[in-house]
């Protein structure tokens, strides 16, 4: 039986797999090229969000569960080219934090 | 009398939006807008008819969501100022991305699905008004009774609408219907930041009542039934639910001076 200690340890490694397989379905769910650039688009400025959020503190375990999203992703597409989806990703990240970085888009804090 | 010039005095006062207000407002109406302008098509059409229909249709959804959405948050504004305190919006940019990522994958089987999560309302105190008979400062139960204002607002502009249907073009007021209704709906969840979390942490009773009645009226209104039947249907189905709620859950929980 796996201890509750393993969970603490391995948190990170474990949302990668599941955001690596959500990223998968995800990807298998958009039969179409353009809606697969939307979407990983929008979840790259998810990802620009959540390092915004992480700023100053510990993010390598938040780059971790990001890359596992985007490589579930990149295995299910079917439509699209993966270079243009990858430079969308990161596009999104970039500019996602750039608008929170700059006060451009002021997030709820709760 | 005094409580009504009162709050006349302090919306003169303190109804204001500040510029990282708007910005957050006109993202969040964008983007609903953009969310429900998906759905109806021409069959057969050329690109050019289509493109102009799907511009039509977007600039309908502006006017809709926008509408919808201001008398909302004026709503819930208007409600904190009464108890005293100044209510500002702030986007939930996760809520804006997740509504995003479900209309492209729900876009890709044909069937574009709603889901409208925009932000939530920060409160503030207004110190100066709340002197003398108030408690001082927050608290759990006056924020959740200003965020039920806000799902109840919208369930009753869908019926105004509902009212209005004859005077009104048909493909504004459906949407104007179906925006509303569904964004009651969503803003009644209990998701942090939106509105049902805070009426949740208020008082569960209060929420369960509110969460029933919201679900009720969207369902009622929707179908074809006069308007004063929807809602009184949803009052009652409303308080059935509370009864429900406190019978089978709450009382579980609540073992207080009352056994």
């Amino acid at each position: 039986m796996v201890s509750g200690a393993f969970y603490l340890r391995s948190w990170a490694e474990m949302f990668f797999f599941v955001l690596l397989v959500l990223g998968f379905l995800f990807s298998l769910l958009t039969p179409s090229a353009v809606l697969s650039y939307a979407l990983i688009f929008t979840v790259g400025m998810a990802g620009g969000r959540l390092m915004f959020e992480r700023k100053n503190r510990l993010t390598f375990p938040y780059y971790l569960m990001l890359i596992g999203f985007l490589i579930g992703y990149l295995l299910g597409a079917f439509y699209g080219n993966r270079n243009i989806m990858v430079l969308l990703f990161i596009i999104g990240g970039f500019l996602s934090y750039y608008l929170h970085d700059s006060g451009i888009i002021r997030d709820v804090r709760y | 009398m005094g409580e009504l010039v009162d709050l006349v005095d302090k919306v003169r006062k303190y109804y204001k939006f500040s510029p990282a207000e708007w910005r957050s407002i006109l993202i969040t109406i964008f983007v609903l807008a953009f969310i429900i302008h998906f759905g109806q098509t021409i069959p057969d059409a050329d690109v050019l008819t289509t493109t102009a229909f799907s511009v039509y249709n977007f600039i309908i959804a502006v006017i809709v969501v926008a509408i919808s959405f201001m008398w909302h948050l004026s709503a819930k504004k208007i409600a904190a100022l009464h108890v005293g305190f100044r209510a500002q919006y702030n986007l939930w940019t996760f809520g804006i991305l997740i509504s995003l990522v479900v209309t492209f994958i729900s876009l890709a089987w044909g069937r574009p699905v709603w889901v409208l999560f925009a932000g939530g309302v920060m409160l503030q105190h207004l110190a100066g008004h709340r002197l003398g008979f108030f408690r001082y400062g927050l608290n759990y139960y006056e924020a959740g009774w200003i965020s039920m204002i806000g799902p109840i607002s919208s369930i009753v502009l869908a019926a105004i609408f509902k009212a209005l249907s004859g005077i009104l073009p048909s493909v504004f007021v459906l949407k104007a219907i179906t925006f509303n209704l569904l964004f009651a709906f969503w803003n009644a969840l209990p998701i942090p930041p939106l509105d049902g979390s805070r009426m949740m942490f208020g008082s569960r009773m209060v929420y369960a009542l509110s969460f029933f009645f919201v679900l009720a009226a969207v369902i009622l209104l929707w179908i074809d039934i006069p308007i004063w039947i929807a809602l009184v249907g949803s009052v009652l189905i409303g308080l059935l639910g509370w009864i429900l709620y406190y019978i089978f859950i709450e009382r579980g929980f609540w073992h207080g001076p009352y056994p």
